[in-house]
């Protein structure tokens, strides 16, 4: 009889080695797949009604509580259908289900194994994400942007929701000639600002009460400065102050969603772009109170002598190209799944109000004297304190948050002289250098340029936006001389222009260019990149130095595509981003000027385009200095952002943001090319120099909003470890970091309740018809 | 040894989708609690104005979700802390003051932790009183104890 | 050789001489005895045991194998995923542990370390209104306030360096 040779248990431990390998490759693709079932799924999950019955009787499901939920017996249909119409299982009105655990995956695969009450495999993706967007919140992207959407307000037309929920015998806010009332748990934000420098230190408190008979969880999503960098976070019950904790993204939202579900109030902050966050508190009691704080730091624009202090207050619609369904789609309240987006976003129409008010209040110290202040967008109330402090208060009758506040105030020139500010603690030295322009540079030679115009002619620019937008190009087409060049772009559902290349602008060919910018219209689309390709896709004029200008309000769900976009096609242009409107995507557009080494301005609906335009005219024509390079002096700087030195115009500092060791050295030299001559510039930093705590985590802000910047375009390189771990040195809020507290000294009674999403008004300026789908 | 191969093939591709299935981390929602851990210091006849404490989780289970301040007004608000606190490094080290007059005497609730608990088993806490101080900043003698809150 | 004898061994066989051929090797070959069917039927059984032992011992032995990968397969993973996150643990010490900087301007009371007391002392000294060192302005914004105090409370706490 034969025998097994010895030498096979010797290669037995061989044989294992390509084991090894075929289940590393099995365990990604099992990892990466989206339909990779789950094990721990509850028997009695996964019935669902089509989406079409869902919608029609169920307004108020939401995928992430029904995920959460403890309290559901596992063996019954989440959702009993009766005569063909979706039942809640009373005493669970957010949704039944036994506890899962959080995961991207399973949500998936448990959403994905419904469709008329059958199990399975959901076949294609679009398949899915169609069955999906009747869920709201039901399809996470891998980058966790989860939009809340405005919770439906109890509708009378759809009938049996009215009654059952939060929606009925509670104190509802209602308003003088206020046709539709809504339910209100946010009930007012407070924002407290410092200025110092150019330094601004926000506090903001959020005041959530549970104005219902049941308890609920709040939901806002709210905007802030999109180079906010958020280090703090105070939850308030009663007396009792709990400060939270910055943790991993998913980490925060499991520690929420587990407090959640035990009954504990607990809060989550979570940024969902760089200037969108959404702010969510649990198991807040009826009648209950809770106040969340909010810190954050950021540096202030500085233009022509103003420095510009904003605080944004309302979330502008975003547009998303036809075909694409990741991206964030408006609707009208109760409108749910009408964009085929498959996050959405309600609106409140024109008649109504949430109810929702803010107070606000800036101290300046600028340490010099402010000569003047200008409230763009709200009345305010301005005064001076007994220590030379300027305050700007925000009027009572002016207290809607459906628009930006910009805050503009002006100190004495021959008092700045302090253009560096540094910081040291126990992780080493930070600094920001602002380098100023000369002031006498008109009598250089004016310098022949080619002026791209691209306009927006989407929907969300109708009425006065675009208007004003045209009127800023028609200043800019007068001011051109005949060595000029010119060209005009528009984009909205398609790209065109004035003609096949930039044209001389001679006087025939500007009323030519006049002609056909009265033409244009805000109506279609937002295909910017559209845009972007016909204004950058062409060969660029050596003998001109070429500025392509955007005036659109960046109402966009794919800024990545564009940020890179511009990145790839830059050559020798500089991009001038104009925002346009009274809640234009600053995000966007200050990204925008940053990768095109240019600059960024607002037109606020109370601005006039033709003085913007006149601004910038005079301002690129004589640049003060391109190819910067800048001389330490010694001082041994590194990670300095932006990476490429922005050209230096006359009334518009070049800001930069670094890591130093050692000294900071006595002068530091900043030199370029002014035309065909050489400069210099000598910023001496004994009497130039001062200190702010804030320039750490303005530092970090900045670095992540490089790494984030730079994900555009290097996709071959992980960031998102970079950028978490970043965020965790530095307590800052970033996409893959969140703040989390629980007050888990006390349980809250019964089920985890209601989520309650805070209505968010249109943007005032915005044409509610022409942007939000109903 | 083709059946050889496909036994192989299959237990490889079992392994891999039920690594897959494992959770990431190592803890699933039920088996989390959350606890809040109240800091005592018994400053005697003396009236506490400044405190220094460190404490280290010694079973490496506890994350911290909340620091609360105390019981009196001089130690309402929530101490001093670094955030990187027991966020992977095991510890955490409190800090608070006042320059109320009267800062209060004997046993003082001074501060409260939140945390997150894996796994039923309490967890073991090592405390140390580095710092109090009267409000000469005078040393005083004072014991600090750690109790689980009752809710 | 004799020549006929030559001629006889050269010459063509005769067909009929194979016959006679076949049955002298019969008679040469034939078996001394037969085989009894026992002992016929005896032996395929040995065979047939004893190559279904060996198939069984081939089937355990390969089992043994899938088992020997496996194992090993179970315990280099174990292995990479403590390996992973001691080194998560590491590379989050590692960023989290900078070279601490001695500040000294937060040694208010100049004691040699910093602790929560230098802030205390700072804070009372702000309140009372008591004459201040320009080096106690922690964050250089031309006074000395609360926000200095707290700058020192931040340091005297910090995991590394501080007190």
């Amino acid at each position: 009889m034969r025998r097994i040779p010895k030498y096979a248990w010797v290669l037995a431990p061989l044989f294992a080695i390509p084991v090894l390998a075929i289940s590393a490759i099995l365990y990604t693709l099992a990892c990466s797949s989206p339909y990779a079932l789950r094990s721990s799924a509850p028997a009695g999950a996964g019935y669902y009604a089509d989406a079409e019955t869902a919608e029609q009787n169920y307004e108020d499901w939401d995928a992430e509580d029904y995920y959460a939920s403890a309290d559901a017996p596992a063996s019954k249909s989440p959702f009993p259908i009766v005569n063909n119409e979706l039942k809640l299982t009373p005493g669970a009105p957010s949704g039944v289900g036994a506890p899962l655990q959080r995961d991207v995956r399973a949500r998936r695969s448990e959403v994905a194994r419904g469709g008329r009450g059958r199990r399975g495999f959901i076949s294609g993706q679009d398949d899915l994400r169609q069955k999906l967007a009747a869920y709201p919140g039901a399809l996470p992207s891998q980058d966790e942007e989860l939009w809340v959407i405005q919770k439906a307000d109890a509708d009378d037309s759809a009938g049996g929701r009215r009654g059952k929920g939060p929606c009925s015998g509670a104190l509802l806010c209602k308003l003088p000639e206020q046709e539709e009332t809504i339910p209100v748990p946010l009930e007012h934000t407070d924002v407290d600002a410092s200025i110092s420098a150019y330094i601004a230190c926000v506090n903001v408190t959020q005041k959530f009460s549970n104005p219902y008979d049941q308890k609920i969880e709040a939901v806002y999503v709210f905007p802030l400065p999109q180079n906010a960098a958020v280090n703090e976070f105070l939850m308030t019950i009663g007396d009792r102050k709990i400060r939270g904790i910055i943790r991993d993204r998913e980490e925060a939202k499991k520690i929420y969603d587990a407090a959640k579900r035990q009954g504990h109030v607990a809060s989550l902050l979570t940024q969902e772009r760089p200037n969108i966050f959404t702010q969510k508190v649990a198991n807040i009691e009826p009648g209950k109170k809770i106040d969340i704080n909010i810190k954050y730091f950021h540096t202030l624009a500085y233009d022509d002598g103003w420095y510009e202090f904003v605080f944004p207050m309302v979330v502008g619609p975003r547009y998303n190209p036809p075909g694409s369904t990741d991206g964030i789609g408006a609707v009208a309240v109760g409108a749910r799944g009408k964009s085929g987006q498959s996050t959405e976003v309600e609106y409140l129409a024109p008649h109504q109000r949430s109810g929702h008010d803010v107070s606000l209040a800036v101290t300046i110290d600028a340490g010099v004297t402010v000569k003047q202040t200008k409230s763009v967008n709200h009345v305010a109330e301005t005064r001076m304190d007994d220590q030379n402090r300027t305050i700007v208060k925000l009027s009572d009758r002016d207290s809607i948050p459906n628009k930006d506040f910009v805050l503009r105030y002006k100190v004495a020139d021959d008092q700045i002289n302090s253009a560096l500010l540094t910081h040291r603690d126990a992780t080493g030295g930070y600094f920001t250098l602002m380098i100023y322009p000369p002031e006498t540079l008109r009598s250089l030679q004016r310098q022949p340029v080619e002026l791209i115009f691209v306009l927006d002619c989407s929907g969300s620019m109708g009425g006065k936006p675009i208007e004003q937008a045209k009127s800023a190009i028609e200043r800019g087409l007068k001011s051109l001389q005949p060595n000029d060049t010119f060209q005009i772009i528009q984009f909205s559902n398609n790209a065109s222009q004035l003609g096949d290349a930039p044209v001389i602008a001679s006087n025939e060919n500007v009323r030519r260019g006049l002609k056909y910018l009265k033409s244009l219209k805000g109506e279609g689309g937002t295909q910017m990149i559209e845009g972007i390709k016909a204004a950058l896709d062409f060969p660029h004029d050596e003998e001109r130095l070429r500025f392509v200008c955007f005036m659109t309000d960046g109402y966009i769900g794919n800024e990545t595509e564009i940020l890179g976009a511009i990145h790839d096609k830059l050559d020798a242009s500089r991009i001038f981003s104009f925002g346009v409107g009274s809640s234009p995507n600053r995000y966007l557009m200050n990204r925008m000027a940053k990768l095109g080494a240019g600059a960024v301005a607002y037109l606020s609906l109370n601005d006039s385009g033709a003085s913007v335009m006149d601004g910038f005219f005079e301002r690129i024509s004589h640049p003060a200095m391109t190819d910067l390079k800048i001389d330490w002096g010694g001082m041994a700087v590194r990670d300095v952002f932006p990476e490429r030195l922005p050209d230096l115009f006359v009334g518009r500092p070049v800001i930069l943001s670094g890591r130093f060791d050692g000294q900071v050295p006595s002068r530091i030299r900043v030199s370029g090319a002014a035309g065909p001559q050489d400069r210099q510039i000598v910023i001496n930093t004994s009497n130039a120099a001062g200190e702010h705590a804030g320039l750490a985590a303005v530092w970090a802000r900045t670095k992540i909003a490089d790494l984030v910047d730079r994900a555009t375009w290097d996709i071959d390189r992980d960031i998102s470890g970079d950028i978490r771990q970043l965020a965790l040195n530095y307590n800052l809020m970033s996409q893959f970091t969140a703040f989390v507290a629980v007050d888990s000294l006390s349980r809250t009674a019964g089920t985890q309740g209601t989520t309650v999403r805070v209505p968010v008004a249109v943007p005032d300026g915005v044409r509610y018809e022409t942007t939000v789908t109903e | 040894m083709r059946t050889l191969i496909a036994i192989t093939l299959a237990l490889a591709l079992s392994t891999a989708l039920v690594r897959a299935q494992t959770p990431d981390t190592k803890t699933v929602d039920t088996d989390v609690r959350f606890v809040a851990y109240d800091v005592f210091i018994d400053a005697g006849a003396d009236a506490l104005a400044a405190y220094q404490i460190e404490i280290s989780d010694l079973s490496g289970r506890a994350k911290i979700v909340g620091v609360e301040g105390g019981e009196t007004t001089a130690f309402d608000a929530p101490p001093y802390y670094d955030p990187k606190a027991l966020n992977g490094e095991g510890r955490i080290i409190l800090g608070a003051f006042t320059t109320e007059e009267d800062g209060p005497t004997g046993r003082t609730r001074v501060a409260r932790l939140h945390m997150q608990i894996e796994g039923e088993p309490a967890v073991d806490f090592d405390v140390q009183l580095v710092v109090a101080a009267d409000s000469n900043a005078r040393d005083i003698d004072a014991n600090v104890t750690l109790i689980e809150g009752k809710q | 050789m004799d020549p006929k004898r030559r001629q006889r061994m050269t010459r063509r066989p005769d067909p009929d001489d194979s016959s006679r051929l076949t049955a002298d090797l019969h008679r040469l070959y034939e078996p001394r005895g037969g085989i009894p069917d026992s002992a016929r039927d005896e032996i395929r059984h040995q065979a047939r045991t004893g190559l279904s032992d060996l198939s069984r011992s081939r089937r355990w032995g390969g089992l043994a194998l899938v088992a020997t990968a496996a194992a090993i397969i179970f315990g280099v993973q174990l292995v990479l995923q403590q390996m992973a996150d001691s080194t998560n643990r590491r590379s989050a010490r590692e960023t989290t542990a900078p070279t601490p900087i001695l500040a000294q301007r937060e040694d208010i009371d100049g004691n040699g370390r910093i602790d929560i007391l230098d802030a205390f002392a700072l804070a009372r000294r702000v309140d009372a209104a008591s004459p201040l060192n320009p080096a106690w302005d922690i964050n250089a914004d031309g006074r000395i306030d609360r926000k200095d105090v707290d700058a020192v409370a931040q340091t005297a706490v910090q995991l590394n360096g501080g007190a």
